[in-house]
């Protein structure tokens, strides 16, 4: 009775690493408690509940991370030996995952039940935080898959219910977890779509392939070729100069410009979502402002880094200065966009105060001009490549994956 | 057929090359010589659009440079470019890299395979074809290197120092021939700058020689030799048109010896 209650709970639970270090966690907080009682006295019951937060902290954080876990573990498209394996089996959409379920299970109750059975002695928050960070998970996970498998508008809607989930968490943590209940039928649904269009386009393929790789060089600590085989799908990734500049192949990994107005919006929406957490307007605005100065910094500096370093100016700085072509419109037209967005984020706010809206609101849309120039702005990435009036550079060298002859 | 139209290209303020007006036939080997810094490796970097000049433009069997992403995709499967000092990667084996680049130039899978393994004896790197280039020699990676521009089957190919970098003589001779192969039997056209005048006039149908920035001449071996008014080697008539005072520095430096 008892290997078959493991075995059916075994299906979807994580590693027992992983339940062993929530448990040993949370017995800690407990031994902790106990000590201090012992050496100074029950009076300590006040400060404990202080103790305990960092242990109901924990039990959230352990809740979002199974959430996660019971998307990535499960999804064949977050494991390429798996997916190919997968591909190769007599599987359809309609029979079971060999590995385990992507929907949810009588057993993820059981454990989200025991997570918040851990917060249950002194507990500073609310348990009903446990299943609302176990779902926000499991959606945010679900949310990327979507877009992994090249189906990222239902991502995009999910990721927008999701912030309303949140949003209305905050108002009432019942009707966040309505919400989030409710949601679930989208995800259902997601799941089934998923499963029905396996084994995924040409470009979800690319993608997994190009994650696999990445995870592998962040894993090994260097980006050399660490597949047992080279990339034959994806020969661009691996190819020295100056065949990474020369080839004769198009990008096609770049979202379509449907899709940067949809992240552009949805990160508009997310910023909205995130600065009316906090309860005071001060901590909100002083977390937007970070927010907002950070998102400009890494919308000029991706922008610069992917149009600049490939693309150099075609003469040099004294060059120019001294021949008189201080503007070469065929190549200087790469700094607008940055100088727009630069524009944009100094102006877009001053604008909108001056309509009288709330300041969230205005941190919130001020994301969406700033956001919007540096995605959509010209020239396009593909055309300013092949085009440009540019010098072709090498790039930057990583000593470890090339050399020179 | 490669064009280049009132080519003008500097880097900062000394132009290096001055209204460069070339007509490059198709299924010739065209050499281009001349001194150093005179501009070799830059006009081919302007040919094989690694350099945009600021003025004037490049044409390869009618298609323009960098007018429109097709007309360039169009040339970039066309023509294949090998600079002086290209890449390698230090992790993969030989084989890996040349099917990388197989495959980035759509190269069938049955045929790149083959074609693969015919280079890898050409070069003979059968053996070290399975080993990391990082472990290869500076001959070997030079073999290698050239084996990638070979392995795209790009009708037009634009080689900068090929016959350089530590080539063994078993290696050029295979190098020769197969290029002045790919050029008769194939009809491909081979655009290369090499220093040494007696490889040029073994393999090349066609000379540029560059001067200052500027085509002194281009023509035939046959032709070079009556403009140059001279019939000696190619070295000679190359010493004639490019440094006329050569011989004399050399009298001189003797002649002026305590």
């Amino acid at each position: 009775m008892k290997t078959r209650l493991m075995c059916w709970l075994r299906l979807v639970a994580p590693p027992d690493w992983c339940i062993a270090a929530l448990l040993v966690g949370c017995g800690m907080f407990e031994l902790i408690y106990l000590w201090l009682c012992w050496m100074v006295g029950w009076q300590m019951q006040v400060v404990g509940t202080e103790l305990f937060k960092g242990r109901d902290m924990l039990c959230l954080l352990a809740a979002l991370l199974l959430g996660n876990f019971r998307i990535t573990a499960f999804h064949p498209q977050f494991d390429t030996d798996y997916c190919s394996w997968l591909w190769l089996s007599p599987w359809r959409a309609n029979k079971p995952l060999p590995k385990g379920p992507l929907h949810l299970m009588p057993q993820d109750v059981l454990m989200v039940g025991g997570i918040a059975g851990l917060m249950y002695h002194h507990g500073h928050l609310p348990l009903l935080l446990v299943p609302l960070c176990f779902l926000v998970g499991y959606y945010f996970s679900l949310m990327i898959s979507l877009w992994a498998v090249d189906l990222p508008w239902l991502g995009y809607a999910l990721s927008f219910l999701t912030g309303l989930t949140i949003l209305a968490a905050h108002r009432s943590l019942i009707l966040g977890v309505e919400f989030a209940a409710a949601e679930y039928l989208f995800a259902w649904i997601c799941i089934r779509r998923t499963l029905t269009t396996f084994p995924w386009s040409a470009r979800a393929i690319a993608w997994r392939l190009r994650a696999a790789k990445n995870r592998q060089a962040v894993l090994t600590g260097q980006r050399v070729s660490l597949l047992q085989t080279v990339d034959l799908a994806n020969p661009e990734l691996e190819a020295p100069w100056p065949f990474n500049r020369l080839h004769p192949r198009t990008d096609k990994s770049i979202p379509s410009r449907a899709n940067r107005v949809a992240m552009v919006l949805l990160a508009g929406w997310w910023a909205f979502v995130l600065l009316s957490l906090p309860e005071k307007l001060e901590v909100a605005l002083s977390i937007g402002w970070m927010l907002y100065t950070g998102v400009l910094s890494v919308c000029l500096v991706a922008r610069l880094s992917l149009y600049v370093v490939p693309c150099r100016p075609p003469i040099g700085f004294w060059g120019r200065l001294c021949t008189f072509r201080w503007i070469i419109p065929g190549y200087d037209q790469v700094f607008l966009t940055p100088a727009a967005t630069l524009a944009m984020a100094i102006g877009a706010p001053l604008a909108l105060h001056q309509l009288g809206l709330p300041p969230i609101v205005i941190l919130s849309l001020s994301f969406l001009p700033v956001l919007g120039t540096t995605l959509l702005g010209g020239p396009r990435l593909s055309r300013w490549l092949l085009t440009s009036n540019a010098r072709l550079s090498p790039g930057i060298k990583n000593q470890q994956m090339f050399e020179e002859i | 057929m490669i064009s280049v139209v009132g080519v003008t290209q500097h880097y900062g303020v000394r132009p290096v090359l001055c209204d460069i007006e070339l007509k490059i036939p198709a299924g010739k080997l065209t050499a281009i010589v001349g001194p150093n810094g005179m501009g070799k490796t830059t006009l081919l970097g302007v040919i094989a659009g690694t350099l945009y000049p600021q003025k004037g433009y490049v044409e390869i069997d009618g298609l323009r440079r960098r007018r429109s992403e097709e007309e360039e995709l169009a040339i970039r499967r066309r023509a294949v470019y090998l600079p002086d000092h290209p890449w390698l990667p230090r992790e993969r084996t030989g084989r890996e890299f040349l099917l990388t680049v197989g495959a980035l130039y759509d190269v069938p899978g049955e045929r790149l395979l083959g074609h693969v393994e015919r280079l890898l004896a050409l070069f003979q790197l059968q053996k070290e074809g399975d080993w990391p280039l990082r472990s290869y020699s500076n001959g070997q990676k030079k073999k290698v290197a050239i084996a990638s521009a070979l392995v795209t089957d790009a009708p037009v190919l634009l080689l900068d120092e090929i016959f350089g970098g530590g080539l063994d003589p078993a290696g050029i001779l295979a190098l020769k021939l197969v290029l002045r192969r790919m050029v008769t039997a194939e009809g491909r056209t081979v655009v290369m700058t090499a220093p040494v005048p007696e490889i040029v006039e073994e393999l090349a149908d066609e000379v540029i020689v560059l001067r200052d920035g500027r085509v002194e001449a281009h023509d035939t071996i046959a032709g070079l030799r009556k403009r140059a008014n001279c019939h000696g080697s190619l070295a000679e008539v190359l010493g004639k048109l490019i440094h006329p005072k050569m011989l004399d520095h050399v009298r001189q430096y003797f002649e002026e010896r305590p």
